[in-house]
């Protein structure tokens, strides 16, 4: 991993195309500003992880068995 | 048109037609490899909608289309994934929300901050992670919500 040091309003550029930019620093956070191109995804990782983490879950073994979701919310009702 | 026999979670051994087969170029947050599925309703009037994989037989997921929890659900798809999934018309899209159940039915979450964006008729699917908060990973129904569905 590289580490770099920046100060309030200094930039890191990746690949020419992505621009980081350090916007404020306040106490124990930091604004940033990520200028990239389209097809650049950008997400906050605990928020990937927390999706990941509930995808695994909804596919462990529930209590539930089929028949009683069937019951559950029919086409018909609505 | 090929027919296909797959083992699945929750129906035994199914015949499935080959061009219903659904691909997740990116696979599915998790589970990355897997990158084929295939839509299987619960039965005829059911809301929900089992996405089981093609190549691992015990992976499905329980899903159903958000419109049935919720009014005004809505979000931006970012052009990249207009291109993946080769997106022309807001028509091609389908929608669904993957469900986890653990003790009772009416206990059950929705993933509304991580929707299954398909578009069926060019088979294609992505995962979208919403990154805005607007929606949670587990969205509780209401009480009163859940009573209604289960009577």
């Amino acid at each position: 991993m590289l580490i770099l040091s920046r100060k309030e309003d200094e930039k890191i550029l990746i690949d020419e195309d992505i621009k980081i930019s350090i916007v404020e620093i306040k106490g124990n956070q930091v604004k940033i500003g990520i200028e990239a191109p389209q097809d650049v995804e950008i997400l906050r990782e605990e928020i990937f992880k927390s999706v990941e983490k509930e995808n695994i879950q909804a596919t462990k073994e529930r209590k539930v068995g089929l028949d009683q979701l069937k019951n559950f919310g029919t086409k018909n009702k609505k | 048109m090929y027919k296909l026999e797959i083992m699945t979670r929750d129906f035994g051994k199914v015949n499935i037609d080959e061009n219903k087969i659904i691909k997740f170029p990116e696979g599915v947050p998790g589970f990355k490899k897997e990158d084929e599925f295939v839509l299987l309703p619960l039965d005829e009037d059911s809301l929900f909608v089992i996405m089981q994989s093609i190549k691992t037989p015990e992976l499905a997921f329980i899903t159903l289309e958000p419109r049935n929890i919720i009014k005004d659900y809505e979000f931006i798809i970012s052009e990249k994934t207009e291109n993946l999934l080769e997106i022309d018309s807001i028509k091609d899209i389908i929608l669904l929300n993957i469900v986890t159940i653990k003790e009772k039915v009416e206990d059950m979450s929705i993933n509304l901050a991580a929707p299954l964006v398909i578009n069926i008729n060019k088979n294609l699917g992505k995962q979208v992670i919403l990154d805005d908060n607007k929606y949670p990973v587990k969205y509780k129904l209401e009480n009163n919500q859940a009573k209604e569905m289960m009577s």
